[in-house]
């Protein structure tokens, strides 16, 4: 028992002596309190193509015509998107070869239809028929971005209005949205 | 995400090494060495492994960065972790593994001359390759990766828990040679796999049309297969179960081990053995998950329905999670039995005796063999991963001090760490024995930044010969 006893010492005597040289220093765990996350997602939206067919369709007597669809975009009010959005930059292009004037209109509603944020921009108008693109770019302010996390659905509208010359052409709308985000509190 | 991100991040940084037990292979009082060489040449005649005590082990090691690299005092923390992020590649890995013998036994033949060694121990081992498109894509996002594919085979994950039963023997052929053998029973009591994924995700511009972007999940293929944790999960097991799996388990598997020992002339030898070749069958308690297909969308394409004319509206967004489930479906429900193989190591090493000859001119109890009280060697050491084949090197001078007390200090050059030295002291009063081996000391003054770091305890009852 005694030889036990002894070597149970000179074990006990070992990892000690690990135990007394090692240590864990010269670190800060409390520094995952500033630990952030920055994140840049580049996202289509929405693209779509109009063509002649689609002014026929509504009533051409109007100085103006406006044809509109409406989609939902359920991620815009989710919490942790809402919560950790710091900037949102919308692209969008347009290619067109109608003479007349026209304006594209990103309408952002709440679910209730009400509008929380416009983006309108005019649309250069063909004055040969030839196709003449349009880029437009818009930075959201911070009001804008917690008006976007209100939304939940996008409606855009094209609004041509008529000069009594026929409605002849083609209009593609490409666009996207750059989504800077920020992740803290870990 | 980025709480999985800080996670691999902390596990990365907090890795120790793997599996390898340079301090223990080759040393012939100790009967640890015939798990790492069952042909291995050994000095005693009998051992009683103290149950539960009889060796203790834990290491494990990242390949990347260490804690202190992450979370040293001073400067901007989330620059090092972005250096850290980019620094690290999808081959870099957290490895952990734990041994823990629950029973040890063996003894020498009286009528043949083998030594038969036996014994169950439990084992723990995970390895985790830092996923590093994943990791960039939660990091940063897609916005500066546009047309680089993100691979999803960067996810590659194995843990197990299992339990080992194993019978050994050893035997010399001959004054040169002397060979042996372990076959293995190998229990799983829980297991996870992810390590064959496929398929990337990508966004590529589109000048063409018709839209800025296209975003498309080529050819995914995610699964993830595990066993013995459903019924865990699901509540219908608790922890009897899972002691009960370690004596009996249902997902069974088998394997052995070889090794061999050559005496090259009196002073050299030479060893070589493989370890865990073998598989488990995983075939209970399964659950499975599957992510496949391919999907790709340019956004939201309007249509501009004539409502006027009674068309009614399109549920765009709906669509789009539709055809996303449909193409990518994500299947949980699964009980798919699967295989999952052993990790096999090799061990070679060369020796040189130097001094003493402790069993004389001619000991006739043990063949003649020549055992010196000094040695030095170079040992190498492989484990085959998932994704690679992880390898060390090392430098090794033993000493037999006196009856009671060995030691044994090694250099080992891996994938962890450029400068681990590792000691280990073995006592042995009467028939009592007692090992305690540890490497990576040099950082024993500041863990946090080991990337390394191994120990291995045990006491046991060693019989020498009369």
């Amino acid at each position: 028992m005694k030889y036990v006893q002894r070597c149970i010492s000179v074990v006990v005597f070992m990892i000690s002596f690990l135990g007394c040289v090692s240590c864990v220093s010269d670190v800060d765990f409390d520094q995952t309190q500033d630990v952030v996350f920055n994140q840049t997602v580049d996202a289509s939206l929405i693209f779509f193509t109009l063509d002649t067919s689609d002014f026929e369709s509504v009533d051409t007597q109007e100085a103006t015509i406006t044809v509109r669809d409406t989609t939902r975009l359920e991620f815009l009010n989710d919490d942790f998107i809402r919560e950790n959005l710091r900037e949102v930059t919308l692209d969008f292009q347009v290619d067109n070869s109608f003479g007349q004037s026209l304006v594209n209109r990103a309408a952002f509603l709440n679910s209730e239809g009400q509008e929380q944020l416009v983006v309108f921009f005019e649309i250069t108008s063909s004055p040969d028929g030839s196709v003449q693109r349009t880029e437009f770019t818009e930075v959201l302010s911070e009001e804008d971005i917690q008006a976007i996390g209100n939304s939940i659905q996008l409606a855009n509208e094209v609004i041509l209005t008529t000069n009594g010359a026929p409605i002849n052409g083609e209009l593609s709308l490409q666009s996207k949205a750059i989504y800077k985000l920020e992740f803290s509190d870990l | 995400m980025r709480i999985i991100l800080f996670i691999y991040i902390v596990f990365i940084a907090t890795q120790l090494c793997a599996q390898n037990k340079q301090l223990l292979y080759n040393v012939d009082d100790l009967p640890q060495t015939l798990l790492s060489n069952p042909g291995a040449a050994i000095s005693f005649e009998k051992h009683i492994g103290i149950p539960f005590f009889s060796g203790i082990s834990f290491n494990a090691g990242s390949t990347g960065v260490s804690v202190y690299d992450i979370f040293q005092e001073g400067g901007d923390i989330n620059t090092r972790i972005r250096d850290a992020i980019f620094r690290l590649d999808a081959k870099d890995a957290f490895v952990v593994n734990q041994q823990l013998e629950l029973a040890s036994f063996g003894w020498k033949s009286r009528f043949t001359n083998n030594y038969y060694s036996a014994g169950l121990y439990q084992e723990t081992d995970v390895i985790a390759y830092f996923p590093k498109d994943i990791a960039v894509l939660a990091y940063e996002g897609n916005a500066n990766y546009l047309n680089i594919p993100f691979q999803f085979s960067d996810v590659s994950v194995a843990a197990e828990v299992l339990s080992v039963y194993h019978f050994g023997i050893n035997k010399e052929i001959s004054k040169k040679w002397r060979v042996g053998a372990r076959a293995k029973l190998y229990m799983s009591i829980a297991n996870i796999n992810s390590t064959d994924n496929e398929g990337v995700f990508i966004t590529t511009t589109t000048p063409e049309g018709p839209n800025f972007l296209q975003h498309q999940v080529l050819n995914a293929s995610i699964t993830a297969n595990t066993s013995g944790l459903r019924s865990i999960i699901d509540g219908d097991a608790g922890a009897g179960k899972a002691v009960g799996r370690a004596i009996l388990s249902n997902n069974l598997g088998i394997g052995f081990d070889i090794g061999a020992t050559h005496t090259i002339d009196d002073h050299w030898t030479a060893t070589a053995s493989i370890i865990d070749v073998g598989a488990i069958f995983h075939t209970k308690d399964l659950r499975n998950y599957r992510l496949s297909g391919s999907y790709e969308t340019s956004g939201i394409n309007l249509q501009f329905p004539d409502v006027l004319d009674g068309e009614e509206l399109t549920d765009y967004w709906q669509n789009l999670e539709d055809e996303f489930e449909e193409n990518i479906p994500y299947e949980d429900e699964l009980e798919n039995s699967y295989t999952t193989w052993r990790p096999t190591k090799f061990n070679a090493s060369v020796n040189r005796g130097l001094g003493k000859n402790l069993n004389g001119d001619c000991d006739c109890t043990n063949s003649g063999v020549d055992r010196y009280a000094t040695n030095v060697g170079i040992q190498l050491y492989g484990i085959k991963r998932p994704k690679s084949f992880q390898g060390a090197a090392t430098m090794y001078i033993d000493r037999s001090w006196n009856r009671f007390l060995r030691t044994k200090m090694t250099y080992t050059y891996d994938a962890f760490s450029k400068k681990n030295v590792g000691v280990l002291i073995s006592t042995k009063i009467n028939k009592f024995n007692v090992y305690l081996a540890a490497d990576n000391i040099l950082d024993y003054s500041n863990l946090a930044k080991a990337q390394s770091a191994s120990v291995q305890l045990g006491f046991q009852l060693l019989f020498d010969p009369e």
